[in-house]
């Protein structure tokens, strides 16, 4: 593969006449990994869940309310969305768990076809809700609609998250900031099992969701590595890595990733929460993450925002005023095939469908990555891969994190490869 | 050289019904009418005769009201499920324009078609105007050489001859001319003073215009507004000017009269009359489009009274807008299994009963919308003020002004026109509790009254305020 362009195209990525490496058959999800990077950690896999069968790693949009930024589910289907994420707490506001329980399931509530996953809503508690405190019970928080005093418990969030029907729930669990040290991160690691054991308990609907506990531990190696060791003995379908994407340093982040994935059994998937930039997603699928979600690709693009391997466009500003290309002549949506920059310039800013233009392609670009990223695997050129897409985004100078992150697995962009390419590191995070 | 743009009007069936409910007893000639419109696109350098489409369109009919070139809230692929919709759109100018006259997007080396997203060798009618018709107060400021735009960086003033390059470089298929509206309250125009101005810089301004257009080689079909309400002597002064201007038949292509033009703030009735007086000494063959008014009542009363061919097509919109789906039907009603909401003409999905209602907008309805969503996920939508909430209403809400469209049509064409309209307007227009009419149909063409989608971004600036209170009605 010539081009950066040709890994992402749609199509067989490699799958067909494969038999799986190694398999976990829980009763809702069976994991099959087909194919392991002979350098790096990174595998590609496929995830049969009750409502689709999806390819890992993957990437998965985040629709809050039960949609997803004025997309119809018709249009996610074709921009080749496999899961979508939809938050438990807001939807538990509304419409409310007994419409779901009338609707059978936020599926049929919002007609979406394919898998689903939904958080604990404690997240939510924690980062809307100032006056969240946490006990042992559960979170209590201050109604926002009455101001009454009310309680998350694992059991409730299971119950709701029953009610949704999502193919992955999560388990409550008790969220640190990530910048928090000392004892209350460790306080929060062991509760945070004993939740996920009310939360195993609570579960009425085991062979049809699938319940993924979180790995907690903060930024402290011996804590997530005690909270890793536990959570894999208790055989769930899947694990999470939380706690993290808080503003910590991505070079603690990276390190608190690849400790994770390195403790989790190997034949299950590997969620990492809260992470969608394209360069976190090539470094975590290095390091052997499956699954990732954020709203950072659709909420960009209501600011006029579109994503690019080199970097995102702001088309709000003028100055693509007289830009007669499309965002991405590599890109294949229905947005590049029929609008160039200039177009999209006089509609953006003005009117929702400019924001919906600017979110099918950011939507179709993170799955294209992640094609690209599955495809490379398969064909076992993903070193080649990563070198190829660091060097069309961050040129000769890429972020430390990312050059320690790649070296850890075995990947020295210090060190030019056959092309002649090669990066010294700079000390900051890309900002762009 | 065969015009690229004709028109042909077929008479409709004679009625076994008397004519027009406006009085006019002084001519008993039917002036509503079935037309065809058709469109061949000048073939191009690249495409081969044979991808020459023609384009055609049976009138009464409507150019699809666009933002840049889109349906309101819907991407091409969404749009892609409407069906048999007019292969017409309307563009307005004034969304294009920034800093400067002549717009940025005119180096854009092909069409304005192709500009807008549409492949060379399939692209609609497309049809230039300057104004926003959803947008009804300004602040423009026009003066004898130029019109005003607002712009976000403020005035922006275009000349006919400024106009006549954008026309040279956008190459639209038809243009509407620039006219002097009067964006303004009733009073002042009745005052002559104002109408007469108007009246000559339209005068100026289209005359500027086609002096500029003059050596260009590739012209749009050119319609051409009315104006001069209220004063008589202005309005046949006008269609003095288009007659002069039209002498051989062959520059003007079709009439325009605007809300904020010749008819504005009048109730509909005397808006139609005026409309019709000046159409009747004007060339019959030639297409006739209403600008600003676009209710189904409206739609239905001026195809009657004053044989208008095209709309604008805002309605949906502004339906939409609020947070609801139509429901009204020109016809036989018997059939529809909620009468009680067929005659309220639209329902709010706002409104609490909603919450677990599991049925489409409307029973029967085929649209994209009604075939996969319910009432309660709409109504879901509008309470987490989620923008898809309005991208399945417009769907649901075109569709249905699109049948209105082909209900009208048909039933011109098998004589039921008259008898349809009479049960249409028993069934939409209701005495009030003050004893004057209520027009069921015309609630929703304002923002004010209604809770306003928390989707719309430009809000109350839309739809905003009519010229006067009554004007949307013929009270």
């Amino acid at each position: 593969m010539s081009a950066l362009s040709d890994y992402g195209r749609p199509g067989d990525e490699g799958y067909e006449n494969r038999t799986p490496l190694f398999e976990s058959n829980s009763p809702a999800l069976k994991f099959k990994v087909y194919a392991k990077c002979s350098t790096t950690k990174a595998r590609a896999s496929t995830m049969v869940l009750p409502h689709y069968t999806a390819r890992t790693p993957m990437f998965m949009p985040v629709g809050t309310m039960g949609t997803m930024k004025g997309i119809t589910t018709k249009q996610l289907e074709e921009l080749d969305c496999h899961v979508i994420l939809g938050n438990t707490y807001h939807l538990g506001n509304r419409p409310g768990k007994d419409l779901l329980d009338k609707a059978g399931g936020l599926h049929k509530f919002m007609n979406w076809s394919r898998g689903m996953l939904t958080d604990s809503g404690g997240f939510q508690m924690v980062s809307l809700l100032k006056l969240a405190k946490i006990t042992e019970e559960g979170v209590e928080f201050r109604n926002p609609h009455d101001d009454s005093l009310m309680m998350l418990t694992p059991e409730m969030s299971i119950e709701l998250q029953n009610s949704i029907g999502a193919d992955i729930m999560m388990q409550l669990d008790d969220v640190v900031s990530s910048l928090t040290t000392g004892p209350r991160v460790e306080e929060a690691m062991h509760r945070s099992i004993r939740w996920l054991d009310r939360c195993i308990a609570a579960h009425k609907n085991p062979d049809r969701q699938n319940l993924f506990p979180i790995v907690q531990g903060g930024l402290d190696i011996k804590l997530r590595t005690c909270s890793a060791r536990a959570l894999s003995e208790r055989d769930s379908p899947g694990y999470a890595i939380g706690g993290l994407s808080g503003g910590e340093a991505k070079d603690q982040f990276w390190r608190m990733v690849s400790l994770s994935t390195d403790i989790l059994p190997e034949n299950k998937p590997r969620y990492c929460m809260g992470v969608g930039y394209a360069e976190d997603l090539v470094v975590c699928s290095a390091l052997g993450v499956d699954m990732y979600d954020c709203v950072f690709p659709t909420r960009t693009a209501r600011f006029g925002n579109a994503l690019t391997m080199s970097g995102s466009l702001s088309l709000k500003s003028g100055k693509y005023a007289k830009d007669f290309t499309p965002i991405s002549k590599d890109c294949d949506c229905p947005t590049c095939k029929t609008y160039t920059r200039a177009y999209l310039t006089t509609v953006v800013a003005k009117e929702n469908v400019g924001c919906h233009l600017i979110s099918v392609h950011n939507i179709a670009f993170q799955m294209q990555l992640m094609r690209s990223i599955r495809r490379a695997i398969l064909h076992d050129d993903f070193p080649n891969f990563v070198r190829r897409f660091m060097s069309i985004r961050f040129g000769n100078t890429v972020p430390l994190w990312i050059i320690n992150a790649l070296k850890s697995v075995n990947i020295d962009l210090t060190v030019a490869d056959e092309s002649g390419y090669l990066a010294t590191s700079i000390d900051s995070d890309f900002k762009k | 050289m065969t015009k690229a743009l004709t028109f042909t009007v077929q008479n409709p069936q004679p009625s076994n019904l008397s004519t027009g409910s406006n009085g006019d007893s002084q001519s008993p000639k039917q002036k509503c009418r079935l037309g065809q419109l058709e469109f061949t696109p000048p073939t191009t350098t690249t495409a081969t005769t044979t991808d020459t489409t023609k384009i055609s369109l049976e009138t009464p009919n409507f150019f699809q009201y666009t933002i840049q070139g889109l349906q309101p809230h819907l991407v091409p692929e969404v749009a892609s499920h409407l069906e048999s919709m007019p292969p017409a759109i309307r563009v307005n100018l004034e969304g294009f324009v920034k800093d400067r006259e002549i717009p940025v997007s005119t180096e854009y080396p092909g069409k304005l078609h192709q500009f807008l997203g549409y492949p060379e060798n399939n692209s609609p009618l497309l049809l230039l105007d300057i104004y926003d018709p959803v947008i009804l107060e300004r602040n423009i400021k026009p003066n004898s050489k130029s019109l005003g735009v607002d712009t976000e960086g403020g005035l922006q003033r275009i000349t006919g001859k400024g106009l006549a390059k954008i026309v040279e470089k956008y190459r639209p298929d038809i243009f509407v001319l620039p006219a002097d509206y009067v964006f303004s309250k009733i009073e002042e125009l009745y005052e002559g003073k104002r109408v007469k101005k108007s009246v000559e810089r339209t005068k100026n301004w289209i005359t500027e215009y086609m002096d500029t257009s003059l050596s260009q080689s590739q012209k749009p079909a050119l319609f051409v507004p009315l104006t001069g309400a209220p004063n008589e002597t202005l309005r046949e002064a006008s269609v003095n000017f288009v007659k002069e201007l039209d002498a051989d038949g062959n520059v003007i292509d079709g009439y325009v009269i605007s809300e904020y033009g010749i008819v504005g703030g009048y109730p509909l009735e005397k808006k139609l009359d005026m409309a019709w007086s000046s159409f009747s000494s004007l060339d019959q063959n030639k297409p006739r489009y209403m600008v600003g008014v676009s209710s189904p009542h409206d739609v239905v009363m001026s195809v009657d009274s004053a044989g208008i061919d095209l709309f604008d097509a805002t309605y949906p919109y502004a339906v939409t807008e609020q947070g609801f789906a139509s429901t009204y039907v020109f016809g036989d009603i018997s059939v529809e299994s909620r009468k009680d909401e067929t005659l309220k003409g639209h329902i709010s999905l706002w409104e609490t009963p909603m919450f677990g209602d599991f049925g489409p907008l409307v029973p029967g309805c085929t649209c994209f919308a009604c075939q996969r969503h319910t009432r309660s996920y709409v109504h879901h939508l509008l309470m987490t003020h989620e923008m898809l909430a309005t991208v399945l209403l417009q769907i649901h809400n075109i569709h249905w002004y699109n049948n209105l469209f082909k209900a009208v049509r048909s039933s011109l064409k098998d004589g039921s026109f008259n008898e349809k309209k009479c049960a249409f307007l028993k069934n939409y227009v209701k005495q009030g509790e003050d004893g004057n009419a209520k027009y069921l149909l015309n609630e929703l063409i304002l923002l004010q009254s209604q809770t306003i989608s928390p989707t719309t971004k430009a809000g109350y600036k839309k739809f905003g305020r009519r010229l006067s209170e009554d004007s949307a009605t013929t009270a």
